[in-house]
């Protein structure tokens, strides 16, 4: 090898350690500042966050920019090579003079010699380290960078995906549950749907099931799905309703009719008498062209279940529904006691609107038998980014920003409920029709004849 | 009237150019045979060999006695070339180291204005004690100094090259001189101080020059002296320089100016700074100062060795220099020494 191809050879050897240099710096900037990013939106409010963002990305295109000038200026020639050589093996600036000197020079009668000077001085530099690095120093930025990346995102990516197993076991339990007490109310299969299915605590939006989550949600769901018609419509719910039982007609008058017929079955076991499964396809979701899921009931009254994403409640009730707002807006509340109050979807958010989803949810808090998910799958034509949530039997979910849990009762709302529920069971005995042959009885006990 | 010149007494073409070998051996030959005469000096013998070699001249200032015109007339003995000797006093006047046309009659009886050369007209001229002579004769030899060539009546007549003047200067006995002009110093391509000799130098000296034995110097160049010593001169500018030991020699000197120096010692202290002429005698020197050391290109070193004799006397201090002890040679090792960062 002559000394013009192994100043060539130390020339790419200088440009490709600065090349590694800019590009692990630009790296590992870039990965810390990711890193940080992902701190900052764990622990910042999003105006905070915003900012904190926008400074790193600032600063970070900062260096970027620095790199790929110091990269360009630092871009060695065989002049810059050859210099590079001279400092490190003391070759009194025979190379240099061989690299750089122009070709009015190169005509000299003593050209030749210094060539030959140089050849003889090769094995000095050409193919030692020369102190040029294999790696440069600059390498480590990108491994911190990597590491404070999955130090700062796998503890999130844990943190938003629940484990399917919490879901399993809480169905479980809430069938156990049933059982035991024969109160005939999966509460805590309800519950487990509405933690896995409902908005995620804090942001009042949420995960949803087909939302941004996407593939997850809908694997979620069909697990969910899966589990809860082994689990809990096979032992907790039991089997297919007899014949003669009342089904409820997915209307506010329904589940009126249920609190007041408790003896009916309604709140009983399904091994006790009289107690009753809910009918399958009792209750099913639909989609609305407008992102609203709507509980459809047996008779085809349409309630506004869930909101739209924006969260401004749309939906219609049918009329003289009293279904009570749920967070003080949505009415149609599930009652958590499970005694003839009907479960429904419930609504994002704190919806305001005025649609009852009671018939929906009544069959799933009488406790009776079918696929309360229906065969049809929950998401089918509905819009994507459409949220919804099911209680079955269980308190309401308190979907109030910042609330950690989630889910919680309210004591007054449980007393207002059995109240509103025994004044409608009152009222409905007043306006029923009452036979012919009844009439005369009827009206003297009204007499207050003996 | 415009002058003619008359054409080089040399018309013989010139000689193949040596060998670096060749040269390095020359020099150490004549080294060797002024040696013979001048004991000790080694450094100062050496500068003068390099600026002959060089093609400048050399301003030896020393105090009386201590081998200035030894060593100029050992040369001139080594190198077997023509050598003339001009004492400088006050009332010398140009023509006497010029030349002067006279009035001669011919066999015919027709007088002719002719030119009698004067002391010029050889290959080494020895100006000793030049500073005592006037400025107007002192003036004499710029011409001849750097163009090779004297004009007198109007008519230019060249000089035997090489030419090489060796002036030399007394530090003492101030009274009665007339420094030499700043113009004057620059034509110099170094100035080489002779320092008092070391004992053992001293007893050689008295060894060799109070007994019956007298050195005898030999030429070194057996025939033709002069076309050898020209095809050795051609071989100094074949010597490659980079533009980066360029452009070192440029800021080199470009630092020396205080006008424009980024140096604090140079502002404060330097009146007058190093002309182009500096930067040419540092690279001509610095060239044949990378054929001794076995190279055909100038390196850092080369030019660090001759910089303080191509740059001491072309840098002039001011008074405030003169009162704080700060002499030329300080400010060009000061810049030498800032100078190793521009190397890199």
């Amino acid at each position: 090898m002559d000394t013009r191809s192994s100043l060539d050879l130390v020339r790419t050897r200088l440009n490709r350690l600065g090349l590694q240099r800019a590009t692990c710096t630009v790296a590992g900037c870039g990965l810390l500042a990711l890193a940080a990013s992902a701190a900052a939106a764990s622990r910042l409010a999003p105006v905070p966050f915003r900012v904190v963002s926008a400074g790193l990305l600032a600063g970070w295109l900062a260096i970027a920019a620095r790199a790929a000038l110091a990269l360009r200026e630092k871009r060695s020639d065989d002049l810059a090579a050859a210099r590079w050589i001279e400092g490190k093996v003391d070759l009194e600036q025979r190379l240099l003079t061989l690299a750089a000197t122009p070709e009015p020079g190169r005509r000299s009668s003593l050209w030749s010699m210094l060539e030959e000077d140089n050849r003889a001085a090769l094995p000095r530099w050409s193919g030692q380290p020369l102190g040029i690095p294999r790696v440069p120093r600059q390498a480590a930025l990108p491994v911190v960078g990597l590491l404070a990346a999955l130090l700062t995102l796998v503890p999130l990516a844990r943190e938003q995906q629940p484990p399917p197993e919490l879901v399993g076991q809480e169905s479980n339990d809430g069938g156990a549950g049933a059982d035991a007490t024969g109160d005939d109310q999966p509460s805590a299969v309800g519950a487990g749907l509405t933690r896995a299915l409902s908005p995620a605590p804090g942001d009042g939006k949420g995960r949803t099931v087909e939302g941004s989550t996407g593939g997850r949600g809908t694997d979620v769901r069909g697990m969910l799905a899966s589990r809860f018609e082994r689990s809990v419509a096979g032992r907790a719910l039991g089997p297919p309703p007899p014949a003669g039982a009342h089904p409820p007609d997915g209307s506010e008058e329904a589940g009126a009719a249920g609190t007041d017929a408790r003896a009916g079955g309604i709140g009983k076991s399904k091994d006790q008498p009289g107690g009753r499964p809910p009918e399958q396809g009792l209750a099913r979701l639909e989609s609305g062209s407008g992102g609203q899921q709507t509980v459809v009931g047996k008779s085809g009254a349409t309630g506004a279940a869930t909101r739209p994403p924006g969260g401004d409640p749309d939906g219609s009730g049918k009329p003289g529904e009293e279904g009570r707002p749920r967070d003080g807006g949505g009415k149609g509340r599930p009652d958590a006691s499970g005694r003839g109050k009907p479960d429904a979807p419930v609504a994002d958010g704190d919806a305001t609107g005025a649609g009852s989803p009671g018939g929906g949810g009544s069959a799933a808090g009488q406790g009776k038998g079918g696929a309360l998910l229906a065969a049809r799958s929950l998401t089918e034509n509905a819009h994507q980014r459409a949220r919804f949530a099911l209680t079955i039997g269980t308190g309401r979910r308190d979907a109030k920003p910042g609330s950690d849990s989630g889910e919680q009762d309210d004591p007054r709302a449980s007393i207002a409920d059995v109240a509103r529920g025994e004044q409608a069971a009152e009222r409905r005995v007043r306006h029923e029709e009452i036979p012919a042959e009844y009439e005369r009885v009827v009206k003297r006990i009204f007499a207050r004849e003996p | 009237m415009n002058p003619t010149i008359d054409a080089p007494t040399q018309a013989d073409p010139p000689l193949p150019t040596p060998t670096p070998q060749e040269f390095r051996d020359a020099f150490a030959a004549l080294e060797r045979e002024v040696g013979k005469a001048v004991i000790g000096h080694r450094d100062a013998l050496r500068s003068i060999l390099v600026a002959f070699f060089a093609g400048g001249h050399v301003l030896i200032e020393g105090v009386p006695g201590i081998g200035k015109t030894l060593i100029v007339r050992s040369l001139g003995e080594a190198l077997d070339l023509s050598f003339s000797r001009v004492q400088f006093t006050i009332d010398l006047m140009p023509s006497d180291i010029t030349g002067t046309r006279i009035l001669e009659e011919g066999s015919d009886g027709r007088r002719t204005m002719s030119f009698v050369p004067g002391p010029l007209f050889a290959h080494i001229l020895l100006a000793d004690e030049i500073n005592r002579a006037t400025p107007k004769t002192q003036s004499a030899l710029l011409e001849a100094m750097a163009e090779l060539q004297v004009t007198v009546a109007g008519h230019t007549h060249a000089l035997h090259t090489p030419f090489f003047v060796l002036a030399t200067l007394n530090p003492i006995e101030m009274e009665g001189t007339y420094p030499l002009p700043e113009a004057q110093l620059d034509r110099f391509l170094f100035k080489v101080t002779l320092r008092y000799p070391e004992v053992e130098d001293l007893r050689q000296i008295l060894r060799g020059t109070t007994g019956t034995h007298v050195a005898r110097i030999q030429p070194v160049f057996g025939a033709e002296p002069a076309r050898r010593l020209n095809a050795l001169r051609r071989l100094v500018r074949e010597v490659i320089v980079a533009p980066p030991v360029e452009d070192y020699v440029a800021r080199l000197v470009r630092e020396t100016i205080p006008e424009v120096s980024g140096q604090e010692i140079v502002r404060k202290y330097v009146a007058i700074g190093a002309s182009p002429r500096g930067a040419q005698a540092l690279v001509l020197g610095a060239k044949v100062v990378a054929l001794l050391n076995g190279r055909v290109n100038v390196a850092w070193a080369d030019i660090e060795e001759v910089a303080r004799a191509a740059l001491a006397h072309r840098v002039v201090v001011n008074f405030a220099a003169e009162t704080e002890g700060v002499t030329p040679l300080g400010v060009v090792d000061r810049l030498l020494e800032m100078g190793k960062q521009w190397q890199r």
